[in-house]
């Protein structure tokens, strides 16, 4: 077998699995391949992780596509089928036919496609209805207010301050007003406008009723600000940022149906944030913050929920819990998840903050300069007036 | 051997020789990746647990190929005048008042502008580097810069040339080996990882821990090193740490046991070293260290 053809099919291989191989990354293959001289199985390996897979998580499909090219079952693949590898663990099977109009219609008939599936991950998948896009207007105004009250970070403008940093050229310009000399040094300061974000969105059974504010709020925590990351979780987590990244939101809903498995299952929070934790500790640190939507209904432990906020808290600036429970009169937090993570939560709030500017206001307060480090807006109080 | 030729002679296997060689214990496929590096002319981004070796295989490079180490750490708000270059205006600014006060300042802005008020910043350096072989350009945690930084790179990586408005274009005569390291505090975008070679740097398996440990620290008894060995894996599966101890952990730890002459892995030691490689107040208390001990015990006898 040619190299090239060799090559090609492992790339094909890659991309019915979901994996974004480009035309670069084979001649890059190509290349590396051709330089090792003994070319031992080792060896090509390497050559072909390091150039193809930027993702280590998918390491494991290498032995595979090598299998598939060597016997030609890579040839004659369709390079779009747009397949998906599913959840971890979870046994596909893979069936190649020709483009019948069916599950992908608005695919090209004239190519191959591959389908995909898996017991698991076809269990929980959802139909979203549209959502409703009358609240957005609202909800961007409302995620601006909220990005400058949670800011721990300083942004790019900077104003006058005698402890800043002393500013060579604002100094020359303010010396232009005494014809050169320069009287005083001119400093100053970033201001704190900038935060990140991290939302772990409950989409449990029990929160089955928002759906359609889920949804939005996914959108909009997605424009939070530069750096954000979004969750979902149920009985386990999944990162949905990659999904989030279109600015339009039926695109938004449609990835969301057919890419989620998670809708409508079970809650397990405590195991779910530590899950979070052990694969994406490593970037937190103080300047993220971390918004939880849960109703804090939890099948799990209540000491493993516990354990992990505190090491949540432990990482991260500030904790938001947003629970639709909240919204009600005569709230009180009584459920275990709740009175578990009650004690770590700085700002605890209802869904109603992000469609409503009074309800905003009333829980994240009037100010709009950064919270304090450590000021808590946690008011739980049976007698709290309603919103 | 001359410089070039070194170079052009390089294989993966002589690879794997030299980094012994400078101490440091490369897997196979990590030799290969840099290998492949050197010759593809492209930039090698080496992702992993902190501390485990990804600035050291730059440095341990640079001193293999006999070439000078240009470093660029990224930090949070880096941007180009840090990376590539910024005009000294203090010594601009003394220059101007002395010309003043002799009063001749006919050629004052092409002298101002010249090179010799210009601070050379990593990237740059590294561009007008001179030599039979090109410089290793480490850009080390880009993780932690931002993600227009990240996009800056992007056309510095695809030209190797530096643009400075009063000089003009510089391209770089050889194009400097480029490794970028990060730590994965967060994704790395698309765009950069396409135009890398990608290598990702895991905790090491136990036997090659303990070559590094038995290659890099003297005057500690192999048991000794055994037990650390064990001890510092089974930290590292413990869900209650927060921050895993790397093998510059275990190599910190592992010396200051041999600086203190210790002969066996007791609780005493244990808890006399252990901020060697526990770095927080929280997991040195929810540490179960007799538990450790006890399993790694059971497994020395």
């Amino acid at each position: 077998m040619h190299l090239y053809e060799f090559v090609c099919g492992i790339a094909r291989s890659f991309r019915r699995r979901g994996l974004k191989v480009g035309i670069s990354e084979s001649i890059d293959a190509c290349q590396a391949i051709g330089l090792i001289a003994d070319r031992g199985l080792e060896d090509i390996i390497t050559a072909i992780r390091v150039t193809m897979i930027k993702d280590p998580s998918k390491y494991h499909l290498i032995e595979q596509a090598i299998e598939e090219a060597v016997a030609g079952g890579g040839s004659g693949a369709g390079e779009e089928s747009g397949g998906e590898e599913g959840a971890e663990g979870s046994d596909f099977q893979t069936q190649s036919m020709r483009s019948t109009r069916g599950a992908g219609q608005d695919r090209d008939s004239t190519s191959t496609q591959y389908v995909m599936y898996s017991p698991a991950e076809s269990l929980h998948k959802r139909n979203l209805r549209p959502v409703d896009t009358s609240a957005l207007k609202t909800g961007r105004r409302i995620i601006k207010r909220m990005r400058r009250r949670l800011a721990v970070l300083p942004g790019r403008r900077s104003h006058f301050s005698k402890r800043g940093e002393i500013e060579f050229a604002k100094t020359i310009r303010y010396s232009f007003k005494t014809f050169g000399e320069i009287m005083e040094l001119r400093k100053s300061a970033k201001i704190l406008s900038r935060a990140r974000l991290v939302a772990l969105i409950d989409i449990s059974g029990s929160m089955d009723t928002y759906t359609d504010w889920l949804v939005r709020a996914m959108y909009l925590f997605k424009r939070f600000t530069r750096r954000v990351e979004v969750f979902v979780f149920s009985t386990r987590q999944r990162r949905i940022t990659e999904l989030l990244s279109v600015t339009d939101l039926e695109e938004v809903r449609r990835r969301l149906s057919n890419e989620i498995d998670l809708w409508g299952s079970g809650t397990r929070i405590g195991y779910s944030l530590k899950s979070f934790i052990d694969n994406y500790g490593n970037m937190l640190n103080r300047s993220w913050i971390v918004v939880i939507v849960s109703d804090g209904w939890d099948t799990g432990e209540p000491e493993l929920l516990r354990m992990s906020m505190i090491s949540l808290k432990q990482r991260v600036g500030r904790i938001i819990w947003l629970n639709p429970h909240t919204d009600r009169p005569n709230f009180k937090p009584l459920t275990i998840g709740m009175l578990t993570a009650l004690p770590h939560i700085d700002v605890l709030a209802g869904l109603s903050v992000l469609e409503n500017y009074t309800s905003f206001l009333a829980f994240f307060g009037k100010s709009i300069k950064p919270l304090r480090r450590g000021e808590s807006l946690v008011r739980h109080k049976p007698e709290r007036a309603a919103i | 051997m001359a410089k070039a030729e070194l170079l052009e002679k390089l294989t993966i296997d002589t690879l794997i020789e030299k980094l012994e060689k400078h101490l440091y214990v490369a897997d196979r496929s990590l030799a290969t990746a840099l290998y492949l590096a050197i010759k593809m002319n492209k930039p090698l981004l080496i992702e992993g647990e902190p501390g485990c070796g990804k600035t050291e295989i730059a440095k341990v490079l640079a001193e293999i190929l006999q070439t000078d180490l240009i470093r660029l750490q990224c930090y949070e708000g880096l941007d180009a005048s840090d990376a590539i270059y910024e005009w000294n205006y203090p010594k601009q600014l003394l220059y101007i008042r002395l010309l003043e006060n002799k009063g001749d300042l006919k050629d004052v802005e092409s002298e101002i502008f010249s090179e010799k008020f210009l601070l050379k910043r990593p990237l740059l350096a590294a561009v007008l580097h001179e030599g039979d072989i090109p410089p290793v350009l480490l850009i080390d945690e880009i993780d932690r810069a931002d993600e227009e930084f990240e996009g800056f790179l992007l056309e510095f990586l695809a030209e190797f040339q530096v643009t400075i408005p009063e000089i003009g274009t510089i391209k770089c005569k050889k194009q400097p080996i480029v490794i970028l390291t990060s730590n994965r505090t967060r994704e790395i975008g698309d765009g950069l990882k396409r135009r890398c070679l990608y290598y990702f740097q895991s905790y090491p398996s136990r036997e090659k821990e303990l070559k590094i440990l038995r290659l890099k620290v003297k005057g500690l008894d192999d048991a000794v090193m055994e037990r650390i060995v064990d001890f510092v894996n089974i930290v590292r599966q413990r869900p209650e740490v927060s921050k895993k101890p790397g093998i510059s952990e275990s190599l910190d730890w592992a010396n200051a046991l041999a600086r203190l002459s210790a002969k066996e892995l007791n609780r005493e030691t244990v808890m006399s070293t252990l901020p060697c490689i526990i770095k927080t107040q929280e997991d040195l208390i929810r540490l179960d260290i007799d538990s450790i001990l006890s399993i790694i015990g059971g497994k020395s006898s």
